[in-house]
């Protein structure tokens, strides 16, 4: 690389800090009974209320209503979102550490 | 068996019953001026990223005997059409042979079957869940290029915006797909005619247009997210354990860390870079 091309190395950090909720909103999809969920607080908080039945009927991603016991459900989900809101602060914080393009 | 192009040479395979699996087809290229195109090493490399992340079967769709594989399915050569491509600063024109995947509901073994480009990447277990769903065909429906803060919000339209254009990237199905397959190979073989209906251009053959108008008419579900594309102005330029480092033309460094990335650049089917991979994937 040549010492002008050095010079003009930059890096955008708001489009890795994008990138980085993309792949988390990503790592919240996941599949039961048949169907794809999505870990987010809205479905967490709602079966939350649910936690004394059995079986369900909730939509899923795609529209699709399916019948779920809310409990495995909400145990999955929980994980689910753990799993990936930890991995994502981690990844934040690597990328607050970089100052300079070349630490890319 | 209807539908088949003239040539073609294909193992009738029995069907794994219950088997979940990745398909890939791959063929190499040699350019105008005479740079080899690796598809089949990029899909060798893929594999082994897809056993590490998916741990699924992979089965390749080529034309000649290749290792690396759980099943190899040989064809002749399917017809391509003549494309350009950059390597390096040389511009160079190559025939691409995408000409089979209206097929790959025929040459599938497995049951359920994920079929993959060989330059989408696999660095997650984000397509382990589709095996859990009973949708019966899925197409990628959102891009997001990593290297635009945008696009991902609007939904791609055919050129003459009658349609959303769907892309054949990554395609899941159950069984044969025979419906949604046989509708394809009618549209493919009619692909001028459509072409002229929805304005795209009829002298390169993409699959895109074709599983487009068939996620038009047919039931078909969108894989959830969207699917990260490095464009072509995009250049690998590292793979490791911090993920893979891309730099664009304007010297912007970007990089990517456990996210499946479908990379238009096709400098990756070229020999560095295929060294780079084959380290990154083993």
């Amino acid at each position: 690389m040549t010492i002008r091309e050095l010079a003009q190395q930059h890096w955008d950090r708001k489009q890795a800090q994008r990138l980085l909720q993309e792949n988390m909103q990503d790592q919240l999809i996941f599949a039961h009974s048949n169907g794809m969920w999505c870990a987010n607080r809205e479905l967490i908080a709602f079966l939350s209320a649910f936690q004394h039945t059995d079986h369900l009927v909730v939509e899923d991603i795609y529209g699709v209503p399916r019948t779920i016991n809310p409990q495995e459900l909400y145990e999955q989900a929980c994980q689910r979102y753990q799993s990936a809101a930890n991995a994502w602060a981690v990844a934040w914080a690597d990328l607050a550490k970089v100052r300079k393009a070349a630490h890319v | 068996m209807p539908g088949l192009w003239p040539g073609l040479i294909w193992q009738k395979l029995e069907r794994q019953h219950m088997s979940n699996g990745v398909l890939i087809a791959a063929f190499d290229s040699v350019t105008d001026q005479n740079q080899l195109l690796g598809y089949r090493a990029l899909a060798q490399i893929n594999a082994a990223l897809i056993r590490k992340h998916l741990q699924l079967p992979v089965a390749v769709i080529t034309d000649q005997p290749i290792d690396g594989f759980d099943c190899v399915i040989l064809v002749d050569p399917p017809a391509g059409n003549s494309r350009h491509v950059r390597v390096g600063d040389i511009h160079q024109n190559y025939i691409w042979r995408n000409h089979v995947r209206t097929q790959a509901g025929n040459l599938t073994p497995w049951d359920r079957t994920l079929m993959l480009d060989a330059d989408c990447l696999i660095q997650t277990d984000f397509f382990t869940s589709v095996f859990e769903t009973d949708f019966d065909f899925m197409l990628v429906k959102n891009v997001l290029d990593i290297s635009k803060s945008h696009n991902s919000d609007v939904d791609q339209m055919m050129l003459n915006f009658s349609i959303p254009q769907w892309w054949a990237t990554a395609m899941y199905w159950k069984g044969s797909g025979k419906t949604y397959f046989d509708y394809a190979q009618m549209i493919a073989d009619n692909y001028a005619f459509y072409a002229g209906v929805f304005g795209f251009n009829s002298q390169q053959f993409r699959n895109d247009m074709v599983f487009s108008i068939v996620a038009h008419m047919l039931p078909v579900q969108p894989f959830p997210g969207s699917l990260k594309i490095a464009s072509g102005n995009l250049q690998l330029m590292s793979a490791d354990s911090r993920g893979l480092l891309f730099i664009d033309d304007n010297n912007c460094r970007i990089r990517i860390h456990n996210t499946d990335v479908h990379v238009i650049n096709k400098n990756i089917t070229t020999q560095p870079r295929l060294d780079l991979l084959q380290e990154y994937a083993a």
